[in-house]
């Protein structure tokens, strides 16, 4: 048996708990009544998978359907791989302990370009071939992908047989239906394949062949076997009525977010042009103070957590976001349970939510001004002001905060030194600030933290046609800001790494970088977000090896009518759209939230009806 | 406020859990029985858990023991059987009392060591337990090094051979004021008799003695 295996060499790696299941509010069943068996891979470690709230949401929907198991699987770390390795110890579910290669799906999220290379590790450590096109006629293993990433799955496109596009609580169950009827039908792979990508949300790559122009851009994306011309992305159009877990898999060992959290809204109505997630996950849904409350509640109860996060892109949009705390906090308080709201808006943080989340626990505040003057503000469509900021941080200081966290991107289109040097202006008119407020006394506590990024351009965004700011240009710009800081009270941290150019490329890559990625995993790159892993020589030799280069995908400007590797998938978001936004973006005009006045984006056609049809708050 | 003694065993998976998990584990096995705990006054209040011995990483046992206080009674039978329901696999409330003895009159614990070994493993373990002295060295906490001699605190219980399956019962100090691990004595062993290759299996603590003799629960 494999956990015999398992067990006589788990404690000489760190953290065993990783890699032996059995937490509270793991799913057992057995086998033996199961239909389909599903492997959840999250391609990074334990301690950063489960705390991802889409593995717990599918996690839980799977298992809800009694023949239906779902699994958790994690890239074991390289102490505990280097074991499996030696002992062939094959890839296995947390739950049953048995290998997913003899499962029916083998299914990985795609939370971050940089987890890549971690999946075709576990792949191999699976024992199943990496490449789709070795993987026979039988239709197991279906190895599948969804999450964020897979709105450009192109340097994928090679190694997995099908891409979930948007939201996974229908489709996933529709997809394993479908699978379970022609197994019994003695389907092969292929039949399937073919009949999958008939179902709403489902591509299937290898039914698309891709043709280059001789400058490397692409001339046409055609299908084949009647495939769809563009693959639209699912949506949950009742989204308060939505599948909502009522328990998740308590883990044993100290996971990053180890605490219940609640989704209250999905989609944005801001539209920050850097933001992908902005307009990936519109429409803007909310879900009512009830179902949050009854959520919480049943959440809190089963897995015994003491502490509650609400969880969307901004927290502060919720139109009834007042009554919703003060009901919450009616529950959390009695029974002793922490209350915290990441994703706050820096503009419309009252005195009355402040003081909401005190009563709870005190903690530093963490805004993201993303840029450094309005101008640039402006460009990149963040619409708040530089007085918004100090009003908010007014508010903090007074109710006795001495720490601030600011952050910012660099690089950005259009960005200039004085806008970099900004970002110093700004944390420097936050602490003359302080002084005002606080005085002297107060003053040592001070501490105002700079934490700037790499600005990085991703499809499905207003500046997917932007060039990345090369590795010199950055360098340029860090040196600008660090001479512009005079106050011992302002500490920046300034990170620059050959990481986000890798994420540049791999974001907006084609089906070519593909090669790439399977040669730097092959010369050993894994765990490529790690920086103690993180080997860009490698990726650099793969790149060349394969004939490509990285500055084409990440530092072009690509033109309008370029034809993009995401062109086929439908997000329900128009590049008409894009491309007027980056126009207004280089004019530095702003565009009004999609309360304020609906910016014609093109999801309400597509999805049916306006967004805020009986929203009492827009404008 | 009324205290409560509970004795569970920590078997299987359970045994990879480390002690500071536990913790956390058990706290939250609580809220989700709906224990009326009693909790610390004060600026934040918390759940208070004793647990008098900790549990090596990868050793099981039938008699850990946890402590704690609860704002109002609840039936001994209902206590143990609502936390049995919400408690992960492996770890398992065997009873629940008032407790009668105090922490620090705990002087000794019982483990039953299952090895891997090559047939004469009971003769070298004899020579073993015949030396004069078994001296081990261990960095104190101002970083000297100091020698003790370990012989004297080992009680062999038992030692049956069975082909390459190995029994061993050993009775070793364990509380507040000294404690010998079993794995200790075992790389001792390994020291002083290379000849007699094992491997350790499974450790499995049986019991938990006072100083006077009596068992502690």
């Amino acid at each position: 048996m494999l956990k015999e295996k398992i067990e006589k060499y788990l404690l000489s790696v760190q953290k065993p708990a990783r890699y032996i299941g059995g937490e509270a509010g793991s799913i057992h069943k057995d086998k033996s009544k199961v239909d389909v068996r599903f492997a959840f891979c999250f391609p990074d470690c334990y301690d950063i998978g489960m705390s991802h709230l889409g593995m717990k949401i599918l996690y839980s929907l799977i298992n809800e359907r009694e023949n239906y198991w779902c699994e958790r699987v994690f890239a074991p770390w390289p102490d505990f791989e280097q074991v499996m390795r030696q002992q062939h110890i094959p890839l296995y579910g947390l739950e049953s302990l048995e290998p997913i290669r003899d499962f029916d799906f083998i299914g990985f999220t795609l939370q971050y370009e940089l987890s890549y290379t971690n999946i075709l590790n576990m792949l191999e450590l699976a024992e199943v071939p990496v490449y789709a096109k070795d993987r026979g006629t039988d239709m197991a293993p279906m190895v599948v992908a969804g999450g964020p990433c897979a709105c450009n799955p192109e340097p994928l496109a090679d190694f997995f047989d099908l891409f979930i596009l948007g939201e996974g609580e229908e489709v996933n169950l529709e997809l394993m239906d479908l699978y379970h009827r022609m197994r019994r039908e003695g389907a092969t792979r292929q039949a399937f394949l073919r009949e999958a990508a008939k179902l709403e949300g489902i591509y299937v790559p290898s039914l698309y062949d891709v043709t280059y122009n001789p400058d490397g851009t692409i001339r046409a994306v055609t299908p084949k076997d009647s495939a769809p011309a563009t693959v639209k992305k699912r949506i949950i159009r009742d989204f308060d009525k939505v599948y909502y877990p009522e328990n998740f898999v308590v883990p044993f060992t100290e996971i990053v977010h180890d605490r219940v959290s609640v989704e209250v809204l999905r989609g944005c109505i801001r539209g920050c042009r850097f933001c992908q997630a902005g307009f990936l996950y519109r429409p803007f849904r909310e879900k009512s103070e009830e179902t949050v409350y009854r959520e919480c509640r049943a959440l809190c109860e089963h897995t015994g957590y003491d502490e509650v996060s609400l969880s969307s892109l901004s927290t502060s949009d919720h139109s009834r976001l007042d009554p919703m705390l003060r009901k919450l906090l009616t529950y959390t308080e009695a029974e002793r349970i922490n209350l915290s709201l990441p994703s706050l808006r820096i503009d419309n943080f009252s005195q009355d939510l402040l003081n909401q989340i005190k009563r709870v626990r005190k903690s530093g505040l963490t805004f993201a001004p993303e840029a450094g003057t309005q101008r640039m503000r402006d460009v990149i469509n963040k619409n708040i002001t530089e007085e918004e900021v100090m009003k908010t941080c007014r508010i903090a200081f007074e109710g006795g905060y001495d720490t601030v966290k600011l952050y910012f991107m660099m690089g950005l289109p259009t960005e200039t030194d004085e806008d970099i040097a900004g970002i110093a202006e700004l944390a420097q008119k936050v602490v003359d600030l302080y002084y005002q407020i606080a005085g002297k006394g107060r003053g040592k506590n001070l501490q105002v933290s700079i934490s700037t990024a790499t600005f990085i351009p991703k499809p499905f965004t207003p500046f997917e046609f932007e060039p990345q700011a090369t590795y010199a240009q950055i360098e340029h710009k860090q040196q600008v800001l660090r001479d512009a800081i005079r106050s011992k009270k302002i500490r920046a941290s300034l990170h620059q790494s050959d990481a986000s150019l890798l994420e540049a490329v791999l974001a907006r890559g084609d089906r070519r970088v593909g090669q790439v990625l399977y040669r730097a995993w092959k010369k050993g790159c894994t765990f490529d977000s790690w920086d103690e892993y993180f080997d860009f020589s490698r990726w650099q030799a793969a790149f060349d090896e394969a004939g490509l280069d990285p500055a084409f995908y990440a530092n072009r400007t690509r033109p309008y009518d370029e034809v993009f590797p995401w062109d086929h998938l439908d997000y329900y978001v128009s590049k008409d759209f894009f491309v007027r936004e980056n126009q207004r973006a280089h004019q530095s005009l702003t565009t009004p939230n999609c309360r304020q006045k609906c910016a014609g984006c093109g999801v309400n056609l597509k999805a049916g009806g306006a967004c805020f049809a009986e929203d009492p708050y827009s404008v | 406020m009324l205290k409560i003694r509970t004795v569970y065993e920590k078997r299987d998976r359970a045994k990879y859990i480390s002690h500071l998990d536990l913790n956390r584990c058990m706290q939250r096995t609580i809220r989700r029985a709906g224990l009326p705990i009693w909790y610390s006054e004060g600026f934040n209040p918390r759940m208070y858990l004793m647990f008098p011995l900790a549990l090596s990483l990868g050793f099981e046992s039938v008699c850990e023991v946890m402590d704690f206080n609860l704002e109002e009674p609840v039936p001994f039978g209902e206590l143990k059987d609502r936390l049995n329901a919400v408690l992960p696999e492996g770890l398992r409330i065997l009873h629940a009392a008032e407790p009668v003895k105090k922490h620090t009159e705990i002087g000794f614990a019982d483990y039953l060591l299952e090895l891997d070994a090559q047939p004469g493993f009971s003769g070298g373990w004899d020579r073993f337990l015949a030396r004069d002295a078994i001296l081990t060295e261990r960095t104190n906490k101002r970083g000297q090094l100091v020698q003790t001699d370990i012989r004297p605190q080992i009680q062999s219980l038992s030692c049956r051979q069975e082909g390459e399956r190995v029994q061993l019962e050993l009775r070793l100090p364990a509380g507040t004021q000294t404690n010998l691990n079993p794995t200790a004595v075992l790389d001792a062993m390994a020291g002083l008799e290379p000849e007699t290759a094992f491997s350790l299996d499974r450790v499995l603590r049986k019991k938990i003695i006072c100083t006077d003799g009596t068992d502690f629960f």
